[in-house]
């Protein structure tokens, strides 16, 4: 059996703790929670912007078992500077020794309630995940990010409760450095809510554009 | 007719410049008018997916840099053109920062195409998608993810058509200016 004795959760939401990335990965982080277990959390957006946090992701990546990415879905993939991260994470591994591989997952949610959207995002990951010298241990594909909306996956109420209980499915293998298994996939894949829902959720964005004092409808076209 | 080519080459990076060279010759020739953004070149900060440019300033992002104005290209021209060295497959963070940027090119609102959620369109009209990566070797991996992602960045930018192209760098000038003409006809034909 591998165990994963040092797991690095990298949130790649701009977003940090208060975004749905957050929160899916901080509840999975909790769930790996157990005394021989060292967890470490950094924040990809910030980390690209300051040095030192970039020194101290990286350091924390280098002596992981393994890295978990929980990151939201931006135009069918990943957001640009999680792309940056990426670019530097591979640059810096071509250059370092390297004794094993380490374990990467990933956790990818979008706002839409398929799965489908998230598709090429992780197999990018997957790529990368060759690229970069670690072994890949699967994703955890995740739609209907509007159930979460940025709270404590905790709070999210009964409509996540089958997510919550696949999270925690998921962490059990994580915990011992093992690939995430079909049946998870297969959980995930079952949408939160159906798609018409979404249809219905005009009037939220009239609401939140009116809290937010717009000046101009949201059907303008300020570019045409 | 407009393009606009948005160049995602990297800093230092310079295997673009040819094919992109090629493929301004190639429109300009169809006389097309053609305008290239050398993205590393401008001040874009990342989005930070606050959906302010749904909800605040519709259509418009928040942050006032370079990104306002690719955004505005985009919307105005008939073509927009990515040239990208593959990053995993995908875009280079340069030119992903540009369209991660540029979200309030559609509505918040919901529609369903074949199946599956995508934003509605916030213009009556959308450029069509020419995209071409440069790959240092043969990975027909990063081809194929390339290939799918583009056609999903046209399902969500509502391109009327597209084409997505690969090449390996230091392919054969003739060959690169063979298939950009073929592609450039597929793009006029399809639209």
């Amino acid at each position: 059996m591998n165990s994963a004795e040092r797991i690095v959760l990298l949130i790649g939401s701009p977003k940090g703790n208060g975004g749905t990335s957050a929160s899916i990965g901080n509840f999975i982080l909790k769930k790996l929670q157990n005394d021989g277990i060292t967890l470490e959390t950094h924040h990809v957006g910030k980390a690209v912007k300051k040095e030192e946090k970039w020194d101290l992701l990286v350091k924390a990546v280098d002596a992981a078992d393994s890295v978990i990415l929980s990151f939201p879905l931006y135009w069918d993939s990943l957001p640009s500077h999680l792309i940056e991260a990426l670019e530097r994470l591979h640059a810096h591994r071509k250059e370092i020794e390297r004794k094993n591989a380490q374990n990467l997952y990933v956790v990818v949610n979008n706002g839409f309630p398929e799965t489908w959207h998230n598709e090429v995002a992780i197999t990018m990951c997957h790529h990368f995940a060759k690229e970069a010298g670690f072994k890949w241990r699967g994703a955890l594909n995740i739609g209907g990010g509007a159930a979460i909306n940025e709270k404590p996956l905790e709070e999210t109420g009964g409509m996540t409760l089958r997510l919550r209980k696949t999270l925690e499915m998921a962490a059990a293998v994580m915990v011992k450095g093992e690939a995430i298994p079909i049946e998870v996939d297969k959980r995930l894949k079952k949408q939160l809510y159906p798609s018409w829902v979404v249809l219905l959720t005009n009037f939220g964005w009239r609401r939140q554009a009116k809290t937010k004092g717009a000046k101009h409808p949201l059907r303008a076209r300020p570019y045409e | 007719m407009k393009a606009v080519l948005l160049d995602g080459s990297r800093k230092g990076e310079n295997e673009l410049e040819g094919i992109r060279d090629v493929i301004t010759k190639e429109l300009e020739e169809l006389r097309w008018e053609v305008e290239v953004l050398e993205l590393r070149n401008l001040k874009m900060t990342p989005c930070t997916g606050c959906f302010n440019c749904w909800v605040k300033m519709p259509g418009i992002c928040i942050y006032n840099d370079d990104a306002r104005g690719v955004t505005k290209k985009i919307v105005q021209s008939d073509l927009m053109v990515f040239i990208t060295p593959l990053t995993f497959g995908g875009h280079s963070s340069v030119l992903k920062c540009a369209l991660d940027r540029s979200l309030g090119i559609v509505l918040p609102y919901f529609r369903g195409i074949d199946g599956k959620t995508h934003h509605k369109k916030r213009y009556k009209r959308y450029p069509r998608l020419m995209a071409v990566g440069i790959l240092p070797v043969p990975d027909a991996e990063a081809e194929g993810i390339f290939h799918e992602l583009v056609s999903r960045n046209a399902i969500n930018a509502h391109s009327p058509s597209y084409t997505s192209e690969v090449f390996v760098k230091d392919t054969d000038k003739k060959e690169v200016e063979r298939i950009i003409k073929h592609n450039l006809n597929e793009i006029e034909v399809a639209a």
